[in-house]
């Protein structure tokens, strides 16, 4: 399968969805303070470094503990829990327009250091929707 | 209130096989889910529809190292398509408006970290 051209230095600006996903609950868990700390530190150095480069942050959240979510399933039955049997869930997420793809990945890498994978998902716009 | 974001998660390429009766209604629940937040006045902060993850990028450390690959981070046939991020009353609120989304997904309801106290 060939991969798509992704550049986006010279387009038009588009919307993307950064993932946090790794063992989101190990900032509840495992961390010490200090770890914790210097983590927050490095997502304020992410935040900074979006703004220097012209990426609009639209959104985004840091979740709670995955013993804290529920699912509803296709169906509508209620389950405690992520959807996803893994061990690796979304811990967190931005909601970001930018003109330029690749300097956004490279912001991402900021994300990474912590060891989390920083999945970068293009928003689907108004005009691609099947109708 | 309180704050919970919603992952929307589906089957890879399940929408391809969607018949345009069924897409219908798939834009129609999102519909419904909207108008049922706006009549009791609470907040959809922002949510997106998200492309499917052959057009993922995935930034990882190894090893000190930065490295960037094509695909989603975890390799599983449920991806997450979409996401709501709202103001809800209450968890009980959270089920009552997730169930209304199209059944076709699974919804995943999640608190956000209120960090404005720290």
């Amino acid at each position: 399968m060939t991969t798509p051209q992704r550049s986006m230095t010279t387009a038009g600006p588009e919307q993307y969805a950064i993932l946090i996903i790794g063992d989101a609950d190990r900032w509840w868990t495992t961390m010490s303070q200090e770890e914790r700390s210097a983590g927050y530190a490095t997502y304020g150095r992410f935040a900074q470094s979006l703004a220097a480069r012209g990426h609009r942050v639209l959104g985004g959240a840091e979740l709670h503990r995955t013993s804290e979510a529920r699912t509803v399933r296709a169906g509508g039955s209620v389950s405690d829990g992520p959807f996803a049997e893994t061990a690796e869930h979304v811990g967190g997420f931005f909601h970001v327009e930018t003109r330029d793809y690749d300097d956004l990945l490279d912001c991402c890498g900021i994300l990474a250091e912590l060891g989390d994978g920083i999945e970068v998902r293009r928003v689907v716009r108004e005009d691609e929707r099947v109708r | 209130m309180k704050r919970y974001v919603f992952l929307l998660g589906t089957r890879m390429g399940e929408w391809e096989q969607l018949t345009p009766a069924e897409q219908d209604e798939v834009y129609a629940a999102h519909e419904r889910f909207h108008a049922w937040t706006d009549e009791r006045g609470y907040r959809r902060i922002s949510g997106a529809p998200l492309e499917e993850t052959p057009m993922a990028t995935t930034v990882r450390h190894i090893d000190g190292r930065r490295v960037v690959s094509d695909g989603p981070f975890v390799e599983t046939t449920e991806i997450v398509v979409g996401y709501y991020d709202v103001e809800l009353p209450d968890l009980d609120a959270a089920i009552e408006a997730a169930a209304l989304l199209p059944h076709r997904y699974a919804v995943e309801i999640r608190p956000v970290e209120d960090l404005s106290g720290s």
